[in-house]
């Protein structure tokens, strides 16, 4: 039997200008970038159940294991750093543009093609920042659960420095990762943000390496970070959350939709 | 009243390195306009600006009587875009890119961008780092075309093809351009890509559009003289657009009204590269040392 021949993709008019973005997008950049982004979910998901679990069911092996809690943190971060680049589309420079045309397997910057099209730049924007919030509420539900059993559950007080500690430093990397890459700070150059990114990713795992070895122990007083933690914690990652929000409403949506492609 | 496809009024930008200068010209609909100057006069600029890829410091550009920042999905809906560079992503291919204009572009014709496909013998499914460079131009010819967009963008499509791909690529552009139902504005600095082709010509000259005219009209208004530097004064001299001279000839590009103050000089119809190479050579106000006696 002939095989059934696939409908032909059309113009849809019902499509909001986000929408139609994101299928041009996910057209251009191939079944690889979304098959890898499906498999980072799953994995993070996996990581955040299995977490959840372990700290609700096996409270006692959760706080006795110290690299549990820190792992559990930091893979949700790569999860949600991967997913990031994988999935942004946001307007670099002419010259990041061109080097970036090549590096698709790694990172989805496709300005130069997506920039003749009928296209917003704007559109590209909000894409990527819903990829980007979908990657942050993985790191911030990491610090948020934690926080959360703290204040229900007398036996994670023990975890309060670390996780005073771990939430401030999420805190950070995400806020710093927004900044740069939505270009809400301005006047750097390509490199400069680049070497900044990398920075914040390095430090963010020294501080992950350092908790779960007890590293941090020797040099610090972890327990002194525990008033970061419980309330606290839950009202920074809320803040961050609520500070990245307005700020891409209020500023970079606004600039992006005055601004050329390649203007930031 | 003229209808234009393209209007770009006093157009500025301004780089720390590099000022284009207060540029404007017309592109009437079904007209195909040649941008011409060296390397770094701001062809490329100008097209960035019209795509709203980089922001003007001041001036106008209107794309059907469209502003195009302010109304950017409409304006580009109608225009097609082939780079100097291609645009396209090596990771992908021509399927998936088919796939993605057709989602984005109202006036998406699928059969047709088949039709050049299978013409031009361009594989759907391999990468385009497979490709190469005349295919990839090819690839990019066939998806804007394939949207029948009214305003055509060619930003040196034949640069660095090896001679075989580049009389393909101008055969294309020559089949295109030849109902007349397009507008084109074709920048390159191989100012033999014009020929048969262009309606009218811009020469930028250092960020400045020293010249916007009817191809027709550069017969009508210069001619290039030639003759022993005997036949240059010091008060005909200033009254050339640019000159080339050899140790006993020269030669050099006048507009016609001013032929009555050269003797001894013989006479020819200037051709674009005429009007480009002397119009660059006059701005630089410097003496190319001619290779022999024949230097046509």
């Amino acid at each position: 039997m002939a095989k059934k021949k696939k409908e032909q993709v059309k113009y849809n008019p019902s499509y909001s200008n986000v929408k139609r973005t994101k299928k041009v997008f996910r057209c251009l950049i191939g079944k690889t970038n979304i098959v890898i982004s499906i498999v980072y979910v799953v994995m993070a998901l996996l990581m955040l159940v299995a977490a959840v679990f372990g700290a609700i069911f096996d409270t006692k092996d959760f706080l006795e294991d110290k690299s549990t809690l820190p792992t559990f943190c930091c893979t949700s971060a790569f999860m949600a750093f991967m997913l990031f680049t994988l999935n942004s589309c946001i307007p670099n420079d002419p010259a990041t543009a061109s080097k970036a045309r090549g590096n698709l397997d790694g990172c989805a910057t496709i300005t130069e093609t997506m920039m003749h099209l009928p296209i917003r730049k704007i559109d590209t924007y909000k894409l990527s920042f819903r990829s980007f919030m979908i990657a942050s509420t993985f790191v911030f539900f990491s610090s948020v659960f934690p926080n959360v059993m703290i204040i229900i559950d007398d036996r994670f007080e023990v975890v309060k420095g670390t996780l005073g500690i771990w939430g401030t430093t999420a805190a950070v990397f995400i806020l710093v990762s927004y900044l740069l890459s939505f270009y809400v700070i301005r006047g750097l150059s390509e490199k400069a943000r680049g070497i900044i990114l990398s920075a914040a990713l390095i430090i963010y795992y020294i501080v992950w390496i350092g908790l779960m070895l007890d590293f941090a122990d020797k040099f610090i007083d972890i327990d002194m970070f525990g008033f970061l933690s419980g309330y606290v914690g839950i009202a920074l990652s809320l803040i961050c959350v609520i500070a990245i929000v307005v700020i891409q409403k209020a500023v970079v949506e606004k600039r992006a939709e005055k601004t050329a492609w390649y203007q930031n | 009243m003229k209808d234009l496809a393209l209007e770009v009024k006093s157009l500025s930008k301004e780089f720390q390195d590099f000022k284009l200068d207060n540029v404007s010209f017309e592109l009437e609909k079904g007209m195909v306009m040649g941008l011409v100057g060296e390397n770094g006069a701001g062809k490329t600029t100008i097209i960035k600006l019209i795509l709203n890829a980089i922001e003007k410091s001041g001036g106008e550009i209107n794309i059907f009587g469209m502003d195009n920042t302010k109304e950017e999905i409409a304006c580009k809906e109608k225009i097609g875009y082939v780079a100097d560079e291609d645009y396209l992503i090596v990771t992908s291919n021509i399927k998936n890119y088919a796939k993605a204009f057709a989602h984005i572009y109202k006036n998406w014709d699928q059969e047709l961008f088949e039709k050049y496909a299978k013409m031009w013998k361009l594989p759907p499914k391999k990468k385009f780092s497979t490709y190469s460079k005349g295919m990839k131009t090819k690839a990019m010819l066939a998806l804007t075309l394939a949207h029948h967009p009214e305003l055509l963008i060619l930003d040196e499509p034949t640069a660095g093809l090896d001679p075989v791909a580049r009389i393909e690529v101008l055969d294309i552009l020559r089949d295109i351009v030849a109902d007349g139902d397009k507008s084109v504005l074709f920048s390159t600095h191989i100012t033999g890509d014009l020929d048969k082709i262009a309606d009218s010509v811009t020469v930028l000259i250092g960020g400045k559009a020293t010249e916007s005219m009817p191809i027709d009209m550069i017969e009508d208004k210069y001619a290039v003289i030639s003759g022993s530097l005997t036949a240059l004064t010091p008060t005909n001299t200033s009254r050339c657009v640019g000159i080339r001279r050899g140790t006993q000839n020269f030669e050099a590009l006048v507009e016609r009204r001013e032929l009555s103050h050269f003797e001894n000089v013989s006479v020819r119809t200037p051709n674009i590269e005429n009007l480009l190479t002397f119009s660059i050579w006059g701005h630089r106000e410097d003496i190319v040392e001619l290779g022999g006696e024949n230097n046509g």
